[in-house]
């Protein structure tokens, strides 16, 4: 252990979310709510916020390639400049907040998290939160990219501005996103009010405290209110027929039986180097033949992260579930290797 | 992965010099190096004092040394660490500071650069709303330079300044020690800026450039990456070289006085390369006092071949290429030692660390 690995570490919070979702009235209520804790915000889109805060640092966003011979490497060098530069301020922070475009990749944002050692040192991902418009949010999932990437990517989404659509609309736009992210917290807001419980200190990225894959329980879905339904990759209705090629779509895979730990490791290790690009996300939580432990792991294209957890506890359910989500994933495929890897 | 052109011969790390290691043209050591065993000399021959925020530079100013902390605090100790009293310079932290004349130039976090001398600190320059100073440079002519994101001002002593905006924000900013020309370290290489002539020379080498040094000669630059390598360039024909291998990232690099050794931290040991002849390419490094923790500053004494080593546990070692002898100037502390300077004359060390603690070593009596 390093001495610097003994102090706390920041957690590191990303906003993202399309022009015009309602990211910067969430910033705003942040920065100006009372809540007695301090957090420093690094913006790549000065001008927006109607602060003037010490704590608020303005930085262009820079996508840098590593240069270590992993192809999508890539990381926000901003980033690194800057969560170094406020380590050494006197002044602790409780967190930090990175505001990113709206056409900013989530990806090199969570690799510069892997990548580099001072602010793995000094800092942790704690997870994304992804602001979208329940109006426009199928138009920009049709034509962008980047909206679609910053869903995929979400631990956190405000699904703001729902008063200005209807039930029927609502329902079809969370369709919509839960097939391409089937896990992540959905809140429906409007003009992102939400308490910021629900945004800060999620610890998505930390294995150690990943207790469940939810994908399907109705109490996935908060302010639900008087809705029945609850969309995940398992219902078979339409998820929304307009979007491009190539788009992003989410696999769940469970098994109630114990799984063979190397088949498994070396599945996803090989999975991860061959089609890395291609999966954005992975989640999963496993019962390992022979092993009294839960075995979890995470993953964002091909950095993984994996460690034996705690202990089953005593009458707890043992099962293994793992879920993708990315493009081109081949159901069928991913289904049969994941069963390949169930023990004799 | 890409195939670099790293020195034929595989001039990687692992191996390194196997015996003692020669030093060409350097004069002997004169201060009496102990084998490891006893109390670190900071104990007899030093103070140290709790500043209460991180230590980001100690710069010596004629004989007496200064430390810029993270809560915007300029420390001058020209009577000692303990009569020090600080000064409120930046509102932030102060992310950069060096000599100046007999003034310490500092930039900070609040988008300041600041000019401090014994009657107080002056504003030298104010940037735009929550932008900041990443890095400062000074030359002895008066010339001085700062960096705030992309965009390089210098500013001449007669107060005349020019901006030059750079591909990607700056990693470092290092004048030529007799031409006085500025080198820039960024996204995809170095610029070299001819500030008589005005004129930039690019020196391409994909990757992160974070801090960047000339060789006293100016035969050399050489940067450090965020890949965990060091890159060098011979300024005369663009000719470079990576010098591989580290586990970490090497952040500090310093010259020997003659230029033959380029002392580098990011390794379990101080990692020293041979700029005899030809360059590094094709050489072994020296590899000196591993330990188990990373170096993370390095620093040459300015006149005689020894360097200080400091690691991520807050140990301070003095090491002597030659025999490889060490000398222990401060035990492991809480945090890592992140700040090295020599006094110009040699005979005074100061250095600081990430929690805050601020030392200087006095060697006149041993050395």
């Amino acid at each position: 252990m390093t001495p610097t690995s003994q102090t706390a570490q920041i957690p590191v919070t990303v906003l993202t979310g399309y022009l015009g979702a309602g990211k910067t009235t969430l910033l705003n209520r942040i920065l100006s709510e009372r809540h007695g804790k301090r957090y420093a915000v690094i913006v790549n889109e000065f001008g927006e916020i109607g602060i003037d805060n010490d704590l608020v640092v303005s930085a262009d966003e820079e996508i840098y390639e590593m240069n270590n011979g992993c192809i999508c490497c890539t990381v926000r060098g901003d980033l690194i400049r800057v969560l170094s530069g406020l380590m050494k301020r006197k002044d602790k922070l409780d967190g930090i907040l990175v505001e990113t475009t709206g056409l900013a990749d989530p990806a090199p944002v969570a690799q510069t998290f892997f990548a580099d050692d001072d602010v793995k040192a000094r800092t942790r991902l704690d997870a994304i939160v992804t602001v979208a418009d329940a109006k426009h949010l199928a138009l920009r999932l049709a034509d962008s990219r980047e909206a679609e990437e910053q869903i995929a990517f979400a631990d956190v989404i405000l699904l703001n501005k729902v008063d200005l659509v209807d039930k029927d609309e609502l329902a079809a736009v969370e369709a919509q996103i839960r097939a391409i992210n089937p896990y992540a917290k959905l809140h429906r807001t409007t003009r992102s009010g939400i308490d910021i419980a629900q945004v800060f200190d999620r610890n998505a990225f930390d294995i150690k405290r990943l207790e469940s894959i939810d994908i399907d329980q109705p109490a996935d879905i908060e302010g639900a209110g008087d809705e029945a339904h609850v969309c995940g990759p398992s219902c078979n209705h339409d998820h929304g027929a307009s979007r491009h090629d190539r788009a992003i779509s989410s696999i769940s895979l469970s098994s109630p039986f114990p799984m063979e730990p190397e088949k498994l490791l070396g599945w996803i290790q090989q999975l991860t180097q061959e089609k890395g690009q291609d999966i954005l996300r992975l989640k999963g939580i496993f019962d390992m033949k022979d092993d009294p432990h839960r075995f979890v792991i995470q993953g964002v294209h091909m950095q993984i992260e994996a460690d034996r957890q705690r202990l089953w506890r005593p009458g707890e359910t043992r099962w293994s579930r793992l879920v993708f989500i990315g493009r081109n994933l081949d159901r069928d495929g991913l289904k049969a290797a994941f069963k390949a890897c169930v023990a004799d | 992965m890409p195939r670099m052109p790293e020195p034929p011969g595989g001039g990687g790390m692992r191996g390194g010099a196997k015996k003692g290691g020669v030093l060409p043209g350097l004069p002997q050591g004169k201060l009496k190096l102990e084998p490891k065993a006893g109390d670190p000399v900071a104990e007899a021959l030093g103070e140290e004092r709790d500043l209460g925020a991180p230590v980001t530079a100690a710069v010596a100013v004629g004989g007496a040394f200064w430390f810029a902390a993270g809560d915007g605090q300029l420390w001058n100790a020209a009577d000692g660490l303990a009569a020090a009293v600080p000064a409120i310079v930046h509102r932030g932290a102060i992310l950069s500071a060096v000599a100046k004349g007999s003034a310490v130039l500092s930039g900070g976090d609040d988008g300041r650069v600041i000019a401090t001398d014994a009657s107080g600190p002056k504003e030298v320059f104010v940037g735009p709303p929550s932008r900041w100073i990443d890095h400062v440079a000074a030359h002895a002519n008066g010339t001085c330079a700062w960096s705030c994101g992309k965009v390089v001002t210098v500013r001449q002593d007669n107060g005349e300044t020019r901006d030059l905006t750079l591909p990607s924000s700056v990693g470092g900013l290092a004048f030529g020690p007799k031409s006085g020309r500025l080198a820039i370290a960024h996204y995809g290489g170095a610029t070299l800026w001819d500030l008589a002539a005005d004129t930039t020379q690019v020196f391409t080498w994909k990757g992160s450039h974070l801090e960047i040094l000339w060789s006293p000669d100016e035969k050399y630059i050489v940067t450090a990456m965020q890949e965990g390598s060091v890159h060098g360039w011979r300024t005369s024909d663009g000719a470079d070289f990576a010098m591989r291998g580290y586990p970490g990232k090497p952040r500090s690099l310093s010259f020997s006085r003659d230029g033959l050794w380029l002392a580098t931290s990011g390794a379990f040991e101080a990692v020293l390369w041979p700029f005899v002849g030809k360059g590094p390419m094709g050489k072994a490094p020296m590899q000196l006092a591993r330990r188990t923790h990373m170096a993370t500053a390095v620093a040459f004494h300015p006149l005689n071949a020894y360097v200080a080593v400091g690691y991520q546990d807050g140990l301070l070692l003095l090491v002597r290429p030659e025999d490889r002898r060490e000398l222990m100037v401060r035990r492991a502390g809480k945090a890592p030692l992140s700040v090295i300077t020599w006094a110009t004359d040699g005979k005074r060390l100061a250095y600081g660390t990430e929690d805050g603690i601020a030392g200087a070593v006095d060697f006149s009596a041993i050395g």
